[in-house]
């Protein structure tokens, strides 16, 4: 019987390992993911602040060619006001959604270093239990 | 104007705080708690190891250091407390694993101590029962004193074992009173049959004897009382002992030796009462008497008594009064052998005297001597020579010869008695041949099984008889005609290695003759396989079926 208990203590101790290592590179996978959701939500935050600098350009043009057909001095006055602060929130916009951005990708690689550190701990857990197995497996023997 | 112009509104909103998964920290608080579980388990590894080692050294310390029963009492008697005797609570090393162990080596040491202590004594109780020294309520009361004494003595110190130990005893108190019981009720019951069998050995007989002598008497009421019916008013008292012993195998065969008792005793007394003068002065007509049943006093009894018992009483007087034959005869011949001796030795010395007064004096002696042992013929032929050639002193020395050594060898005579004639060897012969046949035919009674001197032989005894002397003749002829003599020891050897099958086709054939002769008074056929309701449908009676059955019994055993 003895070939038994040190066939069954091997296979615990290479059973521990192995599930370290699948849980390091599931992590691993993970971290990458995170990464790349990052990067693409960074990505979605600048072409929103480009559309929204666009549309405030856009707004200002409208409102001086309108002042202008109407005969009104297009770069003083009301007009030049209303220009004045379609331009100012349009840049706001443009900054808010740009640090957006930037928020995404920080917490995207934040996230992917979290997940590389759970997989290291993980793989150590495995080795920790494969030692565990084998030291219970000897003093077991040293009590025969 | 203003109002109309187009305006450019915000839109943006700042971005969600985004939520992070702490896996990291899940695992980091996951990979301490296996190694804190780990540490755990080696801890308790390294603690088990140890304190298995610390067990064994307390249990070796407690065996080393046991605590006996003597201590326990002596410090019970003494008004200390005995768990001061024993480690672990009060003792040098504590409540420790080691003290504990040492603690319950000590209790299971003393435990087992005062368990073989009490079964010894229990033991010995058991001895002192059987040999009778101890009654049954003493032993009681000391299993009982026992019990609780041994088990109090430990439930100071640890309950626990006390009531085991105590449980113990008392499954050994059990069986040992148990037994106690069982050889206490076993010895009455020895002691009863020894009481039986003495009344039966030695009171019954006396008593039964008294009762038959005592003969028939008279009731209050004048009613007439037998000796069997008082002999019968036994058995209930028999009965009454053995119901208390209540063993069936002893009581059958105590009631079995009380009846063959009681029978032995009918045959003695009648067998007694026959064998007096009246009776033993004409034997025959004294068994014919015997048959018929005249007995006197004796008759009612001996008409009572079973057939054995009526056969068995014929035969005790048969044997008396052939042993009382047998001494008369025996004196008779001594004294006619004597006489014959003194005879021949007369005659041998008559033969050497010279002729005158002297001689004629021995002559009147011969015949003085000789008269009535000797006929006329003999006496004359010893005293005068027929033939001149015959030396006749030398046939008186060789008669004397024969008759004082027993020699039967012709040849031997010859040679120890030269100058013997033919004629004379002749006589001599015929004289050793009458000596051979008398001591056969006494060979021949005792291998038949009757009795020396018996008169009158039974049928069986008379069959055996003529069978061994048929036998006996037709051995003795072969001997006479191969050497002219015949050695009647030679004889008897040869017969009785065939004793047993010539007894056995006799008493055969005899039983066959005796089925015949049965079957011819009734008029049927009989065999040995008549069962015994066709003899019943044959009329026959039953002292006729018993008779017809026991010859049966020897065609079928003999088969």
């Amino acid at each position: 019987m003895l070939w038994v208990a040190v066939a069954s203590v091997a296979l615990q101790a290479y059973s521990s390992y192995s599930q370290g290592q699948q849980e390091k590179k599931l992590y691993g996978q993970q971290a990458e993911q995170a990464r790349f959701q990052g990067r693409v939500q960074a990505t979605q935050y600048e072409q929103q602040a480009n559309r929204m600098l666009r549309a405030s350009l856009e707004t200002q043009a409208m409102a001086r060619a309108r002042a202008a057909a109407g005969g009104v001095d297009p770069f003083s006055g009301s007009a030049g006001f209303v220009q004045d602060l379609s331009a100012k929130e349009g840049l706001e916009d443009f900054k808010i959604m740009q640090d957006n951005a930037e928020l995404s990708r920080i917490s995207g690689a934040t996230q992917g270093s979290i997940y590389e550190d759970a997989g290291r701990y993980a793989r150590r857990r495995g080795l920790l239990g494969a030692a565990t197995a084998i030291g219970q497996g000897v003093a077991s023997y040293g009590k025969l | 104007m203003a109002e109309s112009l187009p305006r450019y509104r915000s839109r943006a909103l700042l971005g969600d705080v985004p939520r992070l998964d702490f896996a990291a920290g899940r695992e980091q608080v996951r990979l301490q708690s296996q190694f804190t579980e780990t540490l755990n388990r080696m801890s308790q590894f390294a603690f088990g190891v140890a304190e298995e080692e610390a067990r064994e050294k307390g249990l070796q310390y407690g065996a080393e250091n046991p605590v006996t029963a003597e201590q326990i009492r002596e410090a019970s008697a003494s008004g200390r407390d005995p768990e001061t005797l024993f480690q672990g609570k009060r003792g040098v090393f504590g409540r420790t694993v080691f003290g504990e162990a040492a603690r319950a080596a000590q209790v299971a040491s003393v435990a087992s101590e005062i368990q073989a202590e009490a079964q010894s004594k229990m033991g010995a109780l058991i001895v002192g029962v059987e040999r009778g020294e101890v009654d049954l309520d003493a032993a009681r009361n000391d299993i009982q004193s026992m019990l609780d004494g041994y088990s109090n003595a430990l439930i100071k110190v640890d309950p626990k074992t006390s009531i085991r130990l105590r449980a113990a005893l008392a499954t050994d108190a059990n069986s040992t009173f148990l037994k106690i019981t069982q050889t206490y009720f076993k010895k009455q019951d020895e002691l009863r049959k020894v009481g039986v069998d003495a009344w039966l050995n030695n009171v019954l007989p006396g008593m039964i004897q008294a009762h038959i002598e005592a003969g028939a008497t008279l009731d209050p009421g004048g009613g007439k009382i037998t000796p069997q019916q008082r002999i019968d008013t036994l058995k209930p008292i028999l009965m009454n002992q053995l119901a208390q012993i209540g063993d069936d195998t002893y009581a059958r065969q105590a009631m079995d030796k009380f009846d063959k008792t009681v029978s032995r005793a009918r045959v003695n007394a009648v067998s007694s009462f026959v064998s007096q003068d009246e009776f033993m002065r004409d034997p025959s007509g004294a068994l014919t008497r015997i048959r018929a049943g005249n007995l006197g006093s004796m008759s009612d009894l001996y008409k009572s008594m079973p057939a054995e018992e009526q056969e068995a009483v014929r035969k005790n007087f048969m044997e008396e009064a052939g042993r009382i034959h047998t001494l008369t005869e025996r004196a008779v011949k001594d004294s006619e052998d004597k006489a014959k001796n003194d005879v021949f030795d007369l005659a041998a010395k008559y033969w050497l005297m010279p002729d005158g007064p002297a001689r004629d004096v021995v002559r009147n002696k011969i015949i003085e001597a000789g008269r009535g042992v000797m006929s006329f013929d003999q006496l004359h032929s010893l005293m005068r020579a027929t033939d001149e050639k015959e030396n006749v002193p030398l046939e008186i020395e060789a008669q004397r010869l024969i008759r004082r050594t027993g020699v039967t060898d012709i040849s031997e005579i010859q040679r120890r008695v030269p100058g013997l004639q033919p004629k004379q060897l002749r006589r001599l012969q015929d004289m050793i041949l009458d000596a051979g046949d008398r001591r056969l035919r006494e060979g021949i009674r005792t291998m038949a099984g009757i009795p020396d001197g018996l008169v009158q032989m039974t049928g069986d005894q008379q069959r055996r008889f003529q069978a061994l002397t048929e036998e006996a003749e037709r051995l003795k002829s072969e001997a006479i005609a191969k050497t002219g003599a015949y050695d009647p020891t030679i004889v008897l050897g040869e017969l009785r290695g065939a004793k047993e099958r010539i007894t056995a086709d006799k008493a055969v054939d005899d039983a066959k003759a005796a089925l015949e002769g049965y079957g011819a008074q009734k008029g049927v056929k009989l065999d040995e396989n008549t069962s015994e309701k066709e003899l019943a449908r044959m009329k026959f009676t039953a002292p006729e079926i018993r008779e017809i059955e026991r010859r049966q019994r020897t065609i079928l055993g003999d088969r």
